[in-house]
């Protein structure tokens, strides 16, 4: 990939870096046989198959017993403008460079409410569409995606115009938008320019548009409160952002045009179609790659005293815990596994690290292993996940606690009281050289507080029990002071264990988290928050309920294809009102 | 990243370039200085994240040789104590609690976001039902005010080093990387590229120097015909959206005709022949990103961004493109790793070097110690070197750029208790418009909003009524011994 406006001397991984990306692109690919059918529970009528969601209200009264949620406009974040203006215009120029800033809100950068758009942000995209436009029409390959005719044939560039406009506003233009977007062609010619120069500029004029830069979703009956079904194009739009982070390809705005996408059977067809193309490492990378930390691994400090890490490890560790979520995605097999399953992503630098024998030498050739003479079973024993969680000079079992509890089990426990004293901690030494002090037993003496003591309770034993990882990840036995590493711990109490169950080490932790309810409905809702780009409210409960009551049927594999199918196939995925 | 490789001696300013107004002279000539003889009034708020440790504050109170620089402050030097005002026991605690408690949690997402606020984030939010809300800041009062907006190309400018992205605390991740907020809907994303800031300094979208007039004309006409499209196809989406909807809209037109009146209105860009311009093509690069590499000596220089931001600053002012800025050494609860920064032995009278590298920021603060100290002093060090070049700017033949410029550097809590209490507030400069220099103020806990109330009003001139939110509604006050 050329960058836009940002040459780069240090390597960056893309994607998934060279090898990963090909590895998980066949891992989506070979997925063919793999397939679940949703069942297709939602009423089917009474949606207009057109663009314009005019008929959109659905008929029967079914739609109006639900609140579908508040989805307002939603500007593309970089990652999906970058992957959007490849998809459509082919363009190798990244534009969107790790400066385009946009908010982010319960942990992903995609999330409308936090959208806006400023002076400086505007600038860019009026700056990055000429530099776009231009790059399209100076290749012939790329011009004719939008060209194919003679563009001084006076109806050329009016269709050129619809043609581009359909891919990059991700629905028909009305005529008065043609018109629009022809006077700037038009006027182009008037200085002179000659018809390549005037389709530049209207092909510069769509990109810095707020209907391409935001999907925007209209209400048939702006200032109701109804809800009613997307109409087709939108639903496109919803789908392909959720699983591709881009732009509708071509079949799905045909499925769109004719209508079919709104029923259930093709609906679910298109997010099968979705995940099983390359461009769904997308969303294991925006996905995964910011609920799991994946993404942060890079750039989280790892102090000097532990050798071992190094940032070509990080990278590894990084993307192994991408590749280990498109594992379960590829191979469909039971999301409840993802806590314990002993498998390993590894290349000669994690191998290393791992102690798993290996053929591979040096950075970025993967192999997956499931190797059981390690230490490393599920997704508590990945590297990343170990670093990710704990302080740059020690184990934080607070930290790596509240981060299970608040990510995986979506329990965040309430705020710390006002003045509460911290853990003593060793002195500052030379690059952090101190002998690192017993973290249980100074953790013990804070929670001997009585202040502390409730709270700590609800999460501190997740990461007691992964104590045997020091802060780079690595397996130990004993603290640095010698003292024996204790993993024996109760966890919160719950309803299937009201005194709190006693667990010990990696294994036992991830065997409880796996069994406990609300792993399962801690990842429809951040599934959910991730796939609709907004945070639930108390209303999308009834929605979740019945995406997971579809997803754990009897009888099925509960796989994140299911899971995705099954909110999908909810009305909050496929309707919409307005805010009043 | 900021590639080690580039000697920043060589980008800036060395060869004392002077800008040759690379667009449109003919076209719009622009001699606003030279019609306008007062001198610019400047604000430049610089956020110092995780607060300060406790050589921060000085021993001595009073003004002139009565108090003495703390060991935290030593980097601005006498030449600079003479021109630094310090205010102790300002507190931010009472936006939040009636009860004059200094405590809010989380600590860092709350206490960032109301720095430049004196708003409580949560309660904005759940009055407006919104998933991110604050209140306007104080830098965008005076961008907004009459007598700012218009007035030179940028009404304002928004700049931070920070990177890699921090953690947000469990807030919207704005509190705690954006304080400059133009409305309580819209934060201000800051720029941390040196040369996209220079880009939006110069205009660099604009006219290659040697274009003929004809050819630009021509040029402006198509950017001209590109956003009347923009503007006529948001404008009919805007009118078919729900009112709750528009909101996007009405940010996105008012975004997109900021940018009209830069781009069209070609009198925008650098002010005044003589402004010097460093090279672009040299200017470093960085980029803020969760993705990069972990910051290392390797792969980043910060000192490098810091010095390419402290240039671009005073280019920014020297050249009169924005009289407001507003400046981010880095998010709040940033966990850069310092390892660039040798370790120093703190006392109450001074520092000395004790050698190692200082370690991740944000696990310091809570620490407390050397390492803490030694971070905070490196940054205050860079807020010495930006003071000092505005300082050495002469902008009438009595006075440097310093002289009409605030400086407020400060923090948004007190140190590594995250109290919002006893905050770091240095003021730096703005003697010539109305500042008392020298001197080290003892508060008995007076609101911070009162200090921007006195900005406002008796430095700026805004005659504002009120500025932000007091939970026990003690009325808003004027801090009178700021003021010479």
């Amino acid at each position: 990939m050329k960058r836009l406006f940002q040459p780069r001397s240090a390597p960056r991984l893309r994607v998934l870096g060279l090898l990963g990306c090909v590895c998980l692109t066949q891992a989506l690919a070979c997925d063919s046989g793999i397939r679940e059918q949703a069942s297709a529970s939602a009423g089917e009528a009474g949606y207009s198959a057109g663009g314009r969601p005019s008929g959109g209200a659905a008929s029967g009264g079914a739609a109006q017993a639900f609140d579908p949620g508040r989805k307002e406009p939603h500007r593309l974040n970089s990652t999906e403008y970058n992957a959007t203006v490849a998809d459509v215009l082919g363009t190798t120029l990244e534009a969107a460079n790790g400066s385009w800033r946009g908010g982010e809100l319960s942990g992903f950068d995609n999330m409308a409410s936090v959208l806006g758009v400023d002076e400086a942000q505007y600038q860019r995209y009026f700056e990055a569409a000429a530099t776009l436009a231009t790059e399209v029409m100076a290749s012939s390959d790329l011009r004719g995606r939008f060209v194919s005719c003679n563009l001084s044939d006076a109806s050329c560039a009016t269709a050129s115009i619809e043609k581009a406009g359909l891919r990059l506003f991700r629905r028909p233009l009305e005529p008065d938008e043609v018109r629009t977007y022809r006077r700037v062609f038009d006027s182009s010619r008037a200085l002179g320019d000659d018809e390549v120069a005037a389709f530049t500029l209207a092909l510069r004029a769509l990109l810095s548009s707020a209907e391409f830069l935001y999907r925007i979703e209209f209400d048939p009956t702006p200032d109701s409160t109804e809800a009613h079904r997307l109409g087709a194009f939108e639903l496109a739009s919803r789908l392909s952002y959720f699983l591709w982070s881009s732009a509708p390809d071509d079949a799905l705005q045909e499925a769109a045009g004719n209508g079919s996408l709104t029923q259930s059977a093709a609906l679910a067809a298109n997010v099968d179609r979705l995940l099983d193309d390359p461009k769904a490492a997308r969303f294991v990378t925006n996905f995964a790659g910011q609920w799991l930390g994946a993404r942060d691994v890079l750039s989280h400090p790892v102090a000097p005293k532990f050798y071992q890490w190094s940032q070509r490890v990080a990278r590894a560790a990084s993307q192994e815990m991408l590749l280990y979520f498109s594992d379960f995605l590829r191979t469909g097999r039971s999301w409840f596994e993802f806590p314990t399953a002993d498998i390993n992503f590894i290349d000669g630098e994690l191998a290393v690290f791992y102690g798993i024998p290996s053929e591979l030498t040096g950075f970025g050739t993967f192999e997956r292993v499931e190797y059981l003479a390690d230490e490393r079973a599920g997704f508590f024993g990945l590297a990343g996940f170990l670093a990710l969680s704990s302080l740059d000079r020690r184990t934080s079992p607070s930290r790596r606690g509240r981060w299970i509890a608040g990510n995986l089990l979506c329990t965040e426990p309430p705020p710390p009281p006002a003045m509460v004293p911290e853990l003593e901690d060793e002195p500052a030494g030379a690059g952090g050289a101190a002998a690192a002090p017993n973290v249980r037993d100074q953790l013990e003496r804070h929670r001997s507080e009585p202040a502390c003591a409730g709270c700590h309770a609800l999460f501190d034993p997740y990461g007691l029990a992964l104590e045997q990882y020091d802060a780079a990840g690595v397996y130990r036995k004993a603290y640095e002071d010698g003292t024996q590493v204790v993993t024996t711990v109760t966890l919160p109490p719950s309803a299937a264990h009201p005194q709190g169950s006693v667990i010990s080490g990696l294994e036992g932790l991830s065997r409880a988290v796996s069994a406990d309810p609300n792993f399962a409905v801690c990842f429809t809702k951040k599934l959910f928050t991730y796939g609709m780009g907004r945070v639930t409210t108390v209303n999308d409960e009834a929605h979740l309920k019945s995406a997971r009551d579809e997803w754990l049927r009897a009888g099925e594999t509960p796989s994140i294809r299911r899971l995705i199918q099954a909110l999908i196939a909810t009305e909050a995925f496929r309707s919409r009102r307005g805010g009043g | 990243m900021i590639g080690r490789s580039l000697s920043r001696r060589t980008l800036l300013r060395g060869a004392g370039v002077a800008l040759a107004l690379p667009w449109l002279e003919s076209l719009a000539p622009r001699p606003v200085r030279a019609q306008a003889p007062e001198l610019p009034r400047r604000f430049l708020p610089i956020y110092l994240p995780n607060g300060a440790p406790e050589f921060w504050r000085p021993t001595q109170s009073g003004s002139g040789d009565a108090w003495r620089l703390s060991s935290l402050l030593e980097p601005f030097g006498a030449s600079l104590k003479s021109k630094l005002s310090i205010l102790t026991n300002l507190e931010n605690g009472s936006v939040f609690n009636a009860d004059g408690s200094a405590h809010v949690e989380p600590t860092h997402g709350r206490l960032g976001g109301a720095w430049l606020t004196c708003v409580d984030a949560v309660r904005v939010r759940a009055e407006l039902s919104l998933t991110e809300a604050n209140g306007i800041s104080a830098d965008q009062v005076l961008a907004q005010h009459g007598s700012f907006r218009g007035k030179t190309s940028r009404d304002s400018l928004q700049l931070g080093l920070s990177t890699p992205l921090g953690s947000c605390d469990g807030e919207p991740c704005s509190s705690s990387r954006s304080v400059s907020w133009s409305s309580s809907t819209q934060p201000l994303y800051k720029l941390v590229d040196p040369l996209e800031v220079f880009n939006q300094l110069v205009g660099v979208s604009m006219e290659p120097s040697g274009t003929s007039a004809i050819e630009a004309q021509k040029r402006l006409a198509r950017s001209q015909s590109v956003l009347d499209a923009v503007l006529e196809n948001a404008s009919r989406t805007r009118a078919r959206l729900g009112v709750s909807d528009r909101r996007r809209m009405d940010e996105f037109l008012e975004s997109v005709r900021g940018v009209e009146r830069r781009v069209v209105g070609v009198s925008a860009g650098m002010g005044h022949p003589g402004c010097p311009a460093p090279l672009a093509s040299a200017l470093p690069r960085a980029e803020q990103s969760a993705v990069a590499p972990r910051q290392t000596t390797a792969t980043y220089d910060k000192g490098l961004h810091a010095d390419a931001m402290n240039d671009l600053i005073a280019m920014a002012f020297e050249c009169d493109v924005t009289r407001v800025i507003s400046y981010m050494l880095e998010d709040e609860r940033s966990e850069f790793t310092y390892d660039h920064v040798e370790q120093r032995a703190f006392t109450a009278e001074g520092s000395r070097s004790k050698g190692g590298a200082c370690l991740e920021y944000h696990t310091a603060q809570h620490e407390g110690g050397d390492v803490f100290a030694s971070i905070t002093w490196w940054n205050v060090g860079k807020v010495a070197d930006l003071c000092r070049k505005l300082d050495a700017i002469q902008e009438a033949p009595s006075s440097s750029v310093l002289d009409n410029t605030v400086v407020f550097l400060g923090a948004c809590m007190h140190g590594g208790d995250h109290q919002g209490d006893r905050l770091p507030v240095a003021l730096v400069g703005g003697k010539n418009v109305g500042l008392k220099n020298d001197q080290h103020l003892v508060f008995e806990g007076r609101p911070l909003r009162d200090l921007y109330f006195t900005l406002l009003n008796d430095v700026f001139g805004l005659g504002v009524r009120d500025f932000g939110q007091n939970a026990a509604g003690v009325p808003i006050q004027r801090i009178a011994e700021l003021l010479g």
